[in-house]
């Protein structure tokens, strides 16, 4: 059966991109604009990895990740923030909120296939 | 010209230039979102077109079976509605005929040995691989416009309130500095065009 992978950015083409990337490799994808709406996208549903912008309106992707990493049923659930942000300090930011990993844009295809591979197991 | 009248002056000049700009910021605002969301929708639409794509991409990826008479027509068909749209950006419409372009080359010759034509399947996935980092430039100019947009939205709420304490250059400056995400934002607000870092490529596992 196919992973899940919940897909979290405010732009619809990025979330296009990712998605075409993913199910070319044979992942499901759920998407949602926001954190907010990605949490009530969850809703106890099986998600096996999320992909995660860190600037968002109404949720930005820090604190989805703590939000997510605060429900029992995701705690576990590996983040890899996909984002154009690229200062340490900001990647601070995100591991200590509980992202297993930090992917710049322009991502390659290869790129996000292998880092999604590794962290969905 | 007494001291006082030369103060009046120059307050009424000082208020005419507010006028104006608290005039010009909105229509400068509402223009920069109308060209970030037409782009926003035109390569979303033109991604739209590449998913229905990618099944021929396989056919050409896989000469089992193929059918490659179709494969261009079919590539066409799907590219045809983001070829239309007037706002497609100038590279992305060239990097759609480029792909159109070696879809036609490729399928030209067949059938023909294995050789050449996984050549240009490779070529073809190459070129694919760059149209998809390509389309992500969408959302690294929407964000560059996002920013300047509420700087803007910023500048006019600071202008429309006079009892407010004027904003000082430095602090605004170092203000927006802090909100960029990109290496280029910090380059070209510094106004150097001299290398400096590139955001990094590779991804760090924590």
């Amino acid at each position: 059966m196919a992973k899940t992978i919940l897909v979290i950015d405010d732009s619809a083409s990025l979330r296009q991109v990712v998605k075409m990337a993913l199910t070319g490799a044979g992942y499901n994808v759920i998407e949602a604009g926001d954190g907010q709406a990605a949490l009530a996208l969850l809703d106890g549903r099986q998600v096996n990895m999320a992909v995660c912008d860190v600037n968002m309106p109404i949720m930005n992707g820090i604190e989805f990740v703590k939000a997510a990493k605060a429900l029992a049923a995701y705690k576990f659930m590996p983040i890899l923030m996909l984002t154009t942000e690229s200062q340490e300090e900001k990647k601070e930011q995100g591991k200590a909120a509980g992202a297993k990993a930090w992917m710049v844009k322009p991502f390659s295809p290869t790129q996000l296939v292998n880092a999604v591979s590794k962290l969905c197991v | 010209m007494p001291q006082a009248l030369d103060t009046l002056v120059d307050a009424q000049a000082a208020q005419a230039v507010l006028g104006l700009c608290a005039g010009i910021l909105p229509v400068w605002v509402r223009q920069l979102e109308l060209s970030r969301t037409q782009s926003e929708a035109a390569v979303t639409q033109m991604m739209q077109a590449f998913a229905g794509l990618a099944p021929q991409l396989n056919l050409l990826q896989n000469p089992a079976g193929q059918d490659m008479a179709n494969l261009v027509p079919a590539c066409e068909h799907a590219f045809a509605p983001a070829l239309r749209n007037g706002d497609l950006p100038q590279d992305a419409r060239a990097a759609i005929e480029q792909v159109l372009h070696m879809l036609r080359d490729a399928c030209a010759g067949a059938p023909r040995s294995r050789e050449p034509e996984t050549a240009a399947a490779q070529a073809l996935t190459d070129q694919i691989d760059r149209m998809y980092q390509g389309f992500q430039y969408q959302d690294r100019i929407s964000q560059m416009i996002a920013l300047l947009e509420a700087d803007m939205n910023r500048l006019k709420d600071a202008i429309g309130n006079p009892s407010a304490s004027t904003p000082q250059l430095d602090a605004w400056l170092s203000r927006l500095e802090s909100q960029y995400a990109m290496q280029e934002q910090r380059r070209t607000h510094a106004d150097a065009h001299d290398g400096g870092p590139d955001d990094p490529k590779e991804t760090t596992f924590f």
